[in-house]
């Protein structure tokens, strides 16, 4: 997971400085024909509203490379209210002497927030699909006032997209299959992936391929929460074998969140257990960035949280969500806690990069359990359950970095 | 237009005048001293005038001069000059003696000729006939060993395939590190587009004159910003007035490899060591060794062992045929060529086609005004077989995957699909679904004008378009394994070059007081360079026997773009000499190029040199067995261009994907103080001649080469990852020795020898904040050479226990005593152990004639430095990878206590990680080579001239025949400048017979 998550945020991090360059008109030059200087591209857009949309684009795009690398370098904020350090601010074209120090949590969400608020009126409101517009950016500044336990603001937010926004919850008959399209009737923002990006053997479907690396696969503990209950929709998610006793290990574990553009469940299952063969390559998906689920789980973890709770609406936005999954499955207010919250986030967000995130900014320790397929030989069992106050809940500042730009390292990690 | 037409009429006023004046007929004939045969086409010419004439097909010539104080000169190519008074002759009959220096009388020098009496550079001149006879592609080739200080890497074998050359070694770490080529005045277009595009094997060798390559600043800085790696001046040949000759050549060529690289071991050989392997890990009578011995089918199969070698290659051929025409009058000469050369490689899939021709034309509408061009067209077809490691090449499928145990063919004698052997490609079938082809076409057109207004002044106007056009085309069939996931598929790429370029020159040279020697020129020059490229590719062909892109299925890839650089340079240069004894020289070049940052486009470049002919000192009038001594010396300053055309400029590339799109990232940072690198040039040189007998020269040189461009790493959060800055330095420094020697001229026997010696020192003097590069087996670090070899020291094989050892190496690289028996142990590090620079190179020569017979022939030799046998890891596995090839050296291994062997005990999967990466796999690499071999017959006159033949010539020349080498695993030049031996197809032997008759 964290593999493909660098990745996408590779893409999203150079896209940050897309039309905010200021140069001057003048050419002096022989430019290549391929790529471009930045005084052409400033010239694209001459179109004022397109202009101040592919700005609000922009500045979306690099609050969330903010935000998601504050989250992997950075202690959440959560914690200790963003007093420790997060990731270095970058906000102009960086000349190659350049030497960014890391900021702190806090100032990095500040410039989140900056640019999100900055974005949003800029945005079009219109829904795009593969492209950021305001609910997008929406969405994201709502998980940014979740994980700093602003709930007001966070619940505030979710409530407007859920309300005023051009989406609706996917019905659980189309559930699981919808996987298989470009997008669905709740897709808000999907970085979209086509044959011609060939991304191969490090495709988000490869790595969560128990065939390909496998490096994010459902642990036996989430087999078993989502089997707990048989009639739910998610079920789907999970491969065939899954549902009855473990079978081919080979395809044991995967969630079906990435099957290849076309490839429905019926026809991955045929190609595994039969002869048919996938309508497309299997490395070819698009990839959930902001769906409107999240939105319905946010406006519940954000009023349960709120001071005082709000029980009724967190339980409705909930439920929404369960009762979807399963019609019958109703929580009752009385049963409604933060934790039942975390659980419902954790079977419909399984496979979208959430997990992790949701437990250490609740302060909750992660409680690892073996995939049935990987015996995982190489995990120590002392790691097996880490302290959501580890020092490895967030990475060291990689070597590559320390050698040219001398950051303070992580604690824990100083001397590696 | 009017003016220019007044003007030459002056001219032409004044020049009849000049011919009333020519009072005195003088006529004669020409001879050559030694065979008394009448030579055409000689110049005379009367001192110190432009006024002359040739000699015709006779040898006669007749030639008005103005009084009898005039001296008559004798010139011609090959012969020693020939100076004679008029006074009261009238008839001059002159026999010229061949000068066996020929060439070195006057060489072509930086936009000029010059003596070579009063050059003050290093330069070396080769004649056309070193270069001719041998049947390559390109002539850089022959080259090799010829010239002290240059390296010629001629690491692959494929026919048409490029060279690299080093002159004085390595400049720079990633700029370019090859020589400037300069044909007839004009920069060319070099380097290897791609597999199969090298554009120097568009130029036939047919019809080079000469060469000369430049090497220290007074020779080469005055090409200024890409001249730091030397300078490689090509002249094409020209037509002499006189009556018509034709020359056809012919010649048919066998190859094979030069040496036996990377030999299999025996089939009984290979059986054995597998079964052995199995043994020693299984135990003796474990039913797992026959088990598996079975299951691979590893037995001698009924048809014999296969010699995968003889189904794979074949003997390679080439053959050639040139016709050529030169000739003229006194206003017009011409020389036009036509050839083709047809060259089948060793691998199946490999040839190369070549038809050139090219007419060289000068016309003098006047004595002040003459013009001409040279115009050159070439067509390249070339069929490259698969290199490198791809399952498809020959070569690695040979060394690699092909079982002497196993046949390309199954029980009913039909190719096999795939080899038992893990299933690798049988490249048997293979071979006939692919192909690999490169067309290259090439119009180089040069012109000139060149006026002479006054006797002492010339105004020359070169310009010249280049034009290249490069098509590579790959394929592979449905049916093929690359291509049958596909459905087939197609790869086209089409490059363009057109280069535009002029060069405006003035030369003033005039003598002063008979004693005051002076040259100066000045030059504008500006050159526009654009290539334009074009790429597409398709899977999915409906059958196997239609291999285009328009009936693909799919057409999977599409790209194309266009890039140039511009560059104008203003350049100067004054030689001054005193009484042919003392000489100066002073140049400066000022070029600026789009391709360097805003702020240090422009830069100057510069040298000053002298020299002094002590010879020509009364003090040594008494010491008249020294028939020559000069002492030059020069220093100056030359640069390299980037390699990459924007280096400099902040651009986006539109490599990320969002919303489906191309999405433009930052791609590369502006680097406006992005400059060129700088090389400084120390060269102080002797030239000597004694007796007449005895000629060389002595060189020492120091280069070094500053401001680097490396690719400096960028903090990843700044978001780029790397840009070019200008950091490093290096220093190369040398001797050099070229020593020609008049053994014996008796007669009609004649023997003279030439050795010619190389010592260069390479060494790193800066890298980015002193931090060493690790860069697969090598390392740069400063204060050692460029190319290290970085790797842990093999100890050899435990005599015990036929266990692995090697040296532990501590924590500061010392190689200790201590033994370590795992290959995975920490102690087993890489430290520093040597490189591929030999300590010394060079060769010998040796040219013997007796009438028409002459036998030439010149061995190369190259002492110290070591070559990486870089695929020998994973063959040398000492059982740990059975499905590879074992090869022959494995047979000596380890097999009970007491064996002193080269190899470990065979273990079926390994023995203690014997085979990761140490100095078992370098090699010690001195060699000598018998690189070429001519033996040639001249009919006698007497008897060709019976079929109306002028000369006719036959020979038998052989190429890299013999090879002495210190290691006998690959072919010593296999591993090219870096010393790295791996999969590409490596160099072949030739055998060549040729005629060539004229008429």
């Amino acid at each position: 997971m964290m593999k493909n998550n660098k990745y996408i945020l590779m893409i999203l991090l150079g896209g940050i400085f897309i039309m905010l360059q200021s140069c001057s008109d003048d050419f002096l030059n022989e430019y290549p024909t391929s790529a471009q200087a930045p005084e052409d591209i400033k010239k694209l857009t001459d179109v004022e509203a397109s202009k101040q949309d592919m700005i609000g684009q922009s500045l979306a795009i690099r609050a969330f490379a903010h935000f998601a690398l504050c989250n992997w370098y950075g202690y959440p904020y959560s914690h200790d209210g963003g007093a420790s350090l997060g990731v270095p601010i970058v906000t102009t074209v960086a000349l190659p002497d350049a030497k960014e120090p890391r900021s702190t949590v806090a100032q990095v969400y500040a410039q989140v927030i900056d640019d999100l608020t900055t974005a949003i009126p800029l945005l079009k409101t219109d829904k795009k699909g593969g492209k950021i517009n305001s609910w997008a950016a929406k969405t994201l500044l709502a998980r940014v006032y979740l994980y700093m336990e602003d709930n007001d603001n966070a619940y505030d937010l979710a409530v407007d997209v859920i309300d005023n926004g051009p989406y609706e919850l996917m019905s659980g008959s189309e559930y699981v299959d919808s996987w298989s399209n470009d997008f669905s009737s709740e897709s808000i923002f999907s970085c979209i992936n086509s044959a011609a990006d060939n991304t191969g053997g490090e495709s988000i479907n490869n790595l969560s391929d128990p065939e390909g690396y496998g490096q994010f696969i459902a642990s036996q503990d989430l087999i078993d929460l989502v089997r707990s209950d048989p009639d739910d929709i998610r079920n789907g998610m999970l491969y065939i074998d899954q549902l009855s006793t473990i079978g081919d290990p080979t395809t044991y574990g995967r969630i079906l969140k990435y099957p290849g553009k076309g490839n429905t469940k019926a026809i991955i299952v045929d190609h595994f257990e039969g002869s048919g063969a996938p309508v497309t390559s299997s490395t070819t998906n698009n990839v959930s960035i902001f769906r409107l689920s999240e939105l319905y789980l946010i406006a519940a973890e954000a009023a349960i949280k709120k001071s005082p709770s709000d029980v009724t609406n967190a339980a409705f936005y909930l439920n929404e969500i369960v009762e979807r999954a399963n019609p019958s499955a109703t929580v009752a207010e009385a049963n409604v806690d933060l934790d039942r919250i975390l659980t419902e986030r954790r079977k419909e967000l399984m496979g979208e990069g959430h997990r992790f995130f949701d437990l250490i900014r609740n302060k909750r320790d992660i409680v690892r359990s073996l995939s049935p397929r990987a015996t995982a030989p190489g995990v120590p069992s002392a790691r097996m359950n880490i302290p959501y106050n580890d020092y490895q809940v967030v990475f060291a500042i990689p070597r590559s970095e320390l050698n040219i730009n001398p950051l303070t390292q992580n604690p824990g990690y100083q001397g590696i | 237009m009017k003016k220019k037409l007044i003007l030459f009429g002056i001219i032409l006023c004044v020049s009849m005048h000049m011919l009333s004046a020519q009072n005195i007929q003088v006529k004669g004939t020409v001879v050559d001293k030694a065979t008394g045969e009448t030579l055409p086409g000689v110049t005379v010419q009367i001192k110190d005038t432009s006024v002359g004439t040739v000699t015709d097909t006779d040898g006669k010539y007749t030639l008005q001069v103005p009084d009898s104080d005039a001296v008559l000169s004798f010139s011609f190519i090959g012969y020693t000059t020939q100076e004679i008074a008029v006074g009261s002759k009238t008839t001059i009959d002159v026999s010229l003696e061949e000068s066996l220096q020929a060439i070195d009388d006057v060489i072509v020098v930086a936009y000029g000729t010059a003596s070579k009496v009063s050059f003050t550079g290093s330069a070396t001149a080769v004649r056309s006939e070193a270069i001719e006879r041998v049947p390559v592609t390109s002539f850089e080739k022959a080259l090799a060993g010829s010239v002290a200080g240059v390296t010629v890497a001629e690491t692959s074998g494929q026919p048409g395939s490029g060279s690299e050359i080093r002159i004085r070694g390595r400049g720079s770490f990633s700029a370019s590190n090859s020589p400037l080529y300069v044909i007839d005045g004009v920069p060319m277009t070099t380097g290897e587009l791609y597999e199969g595009g090298n554009l120097m094997s568009t130029l036939n060798p047919g019809d080079i004159d000469n060469i000369t390559i430049l090497k220290d600043a007074a020779a080469a800085s005055l090409y200024g910003s890409r001249a730091a790696n030397g300078v490689i001046l090509i002249t094409t040949k020209k037509g002499r007035s006189g009556d018509t000759k034709y020359n056809l050549k012919s010649s048919f060529g066998f190859s094979d490899f030069a040496v036996e690289n990377y030999k299999a071991a025996s089939g009984d050989d290979f059986v054995e060591l597998m079964r052995e392997s199995l043994v020693n890990y299984y135990g003796e009578g474990a039913p797992e060794v026959q088990g598996t011995m079975e299951a691979f089918k590893w037995y001698k199969p009924e048809g014999g062992y296969t010699d995968w070698y003889d189904l794979l290659f074949r003997t390679g051929t080439s053959k050639t045929t040139e016709l050529s025409a030169s000739g003229g009058n006194e206003k017009t000469t011409f020389f036009v060529s036509a050839s083709i050369l047809d060259q089948e490689g060793l691998a199946l899939n490999s040839d190369f086609l070549r038809y050139s021709g090219r007419l060289n034309l000068d016309h003098k509408i006047s004595d002040k005004i003459s013009f001409g061009v040279n115009l050159m067209n070439a067509v390249t077809d070339q069929d490259v077989a698969n290199n490198g490691t791809a399952y498809n090449s020959p070569f690695y499928n040979v060394n690699r995957n092909t079982w002497p145990t196993e046949t390309p063919y199954d029980e009913n004698g039909e190719l096999k699909y795939e080899l038992d052997n893990a299933g690798y490609y049988n490249l048997l079938r293979e071979y006939d679904l692919m192909e690999v082809n490169a067309k290259v076409f090439r119009s180089m057109s040069t012109g000139y004008l060149e006026v002479r207004p006054i006797e002492s002044l010339t105004i020359r106007s070169t310009n010249s378009y280049d034009f290249v056009n490069s098509f590579y085309y790959n394929y592979y069939s449905p049916l093929s394994r690359s291509g049958e996931d596909v459905g087939g598929e197609v790869y086209n790429r089409n490059n363009q070059i057109k280069k535009l370029s002029t060069s405006n020159l003035l030369t003033f040279d005039k003598t002063f007081q008979d004693v005051h020697h002076v040259n100066v020129i000045g030059a504008f020059e500006a050159e526009s360079y654009r290539t334009v490229y074009f790429s597409a590719g398709g899977e999915g062909l409906p059958n196997e026997s239609l291999g285009v892109l328009s009936v693909t299925a799919n057409p999977v890839s599409a790209s194309g773009y266009e890039s140039g650089s511009t560059m104008i340079s203003y350049l100067s240069r004054a030689n001054y000499d005193y009484n042919n004894k003392y000489f100066v020289s002073a140049s400066i070049r000022r070029d600026g190029s789009s391709r360097l940052g805003i702020n240090e486009r422009w830069a100057n470049f510069w040298s000053l040199s002298g020299a002094w002919r002590v010879v020509e000192e009364d003090f040594m009038s008494n010491m008249s067995f020294i028939s020559d001594l000069k002492l030059r010396a020069s220093y100056g300053t030359s640069g390299t261009l980037p390699g990459g055309l924007y280096d400099h400029l902040a651009l986006y590339s539109y490599t990320a994907s969002y919303d489906g799109m191309g999405a433009a990232v930052e791609d590369q940072i502006a680097s406006p103080n992005l400059t060129w690198e700088k090389n400084r040039n120390y060269n102080i040189g002797l030239d000597f001649g004694i007796i007449n007998r005895i000629y060389g020269s002595i060189e020492y040189f120091k280069r070094n080469t500053s401001d680097l461009l490396m690719n400096l790493r960028l903090a990843p959060s700044v978001g780029a990852g790397s840009t070019m800055v200008n950091i490093g330095e290096m220093e190369n420094n040398g001797i050099e020795l070229e020593l020609r020697t008049d053994n014996v001229i008796a007669g009609d026997f004649r023997w003279s020898s030439t050795l010619v010696f190389s010592r260069i020192r390479n060494k790193i003097i800066k890298l980015n904040n002193g931090e060493d590069i690790i860069d697969s087996r090598y390392i740069h670090r400063e204060g050692l050479p460029y190319w290290t070899f970085y790797v842990p020291v093999w100890a050899g094989v435990d005599p015990a226990d036929g266990s692995p050892m090697w040296y532990a190496v501590d924590d500061n690289e010392n190689v200790t005593d201590e033994i370590v028996h795992d290959g995975l142990d920490p102690r087993v590090k890489p430290t520093v152990v040597g490189g591929p620079e030999p300590d010394f190179f060079g060769s010998i020569g040796n040219d013997l004639s007796f009438k028409g017979f002459n036998l030439n022939f010149r061995f190369n030799y190259a002492v110290g430095g070591k070559i990486w046998y870089a695929s020998g890891y994973k063959s040398w596995n000492d059982g740990r990878s059975p499905k590879y090839v074992v090869p022959e050296p494995q047979v000596d291994r380890w097999q009970e206590p007491g064996d002193i062997a080269a190899h470990p005990q065979r273990i079926w999967n390994g023995n203690n990680n014997s085979d990761v990466y140490s100095t078992r796999f370098l090699l010690d690499n001195s060699y000598l080579r018998l690189k070429n071999i001519t033996l040639s017959y001249t009919i006698p006159k007497s008897i060709v001239s019976r079929a109306k033949i002028s000369n006719a010539m036959v020979y038998v020349e052989g190429r890299n025949v013999l090879t002495f080498a210190e290691q006998d695993i690959v072919d010593p030049e296999h591993g090219g400048v870096s010393g790295y031996a791996y999969f590409e197809i490596p160099q072949v032997k030739t055998v060549t017979f040729g005629l060539s008759i004229g008429f």
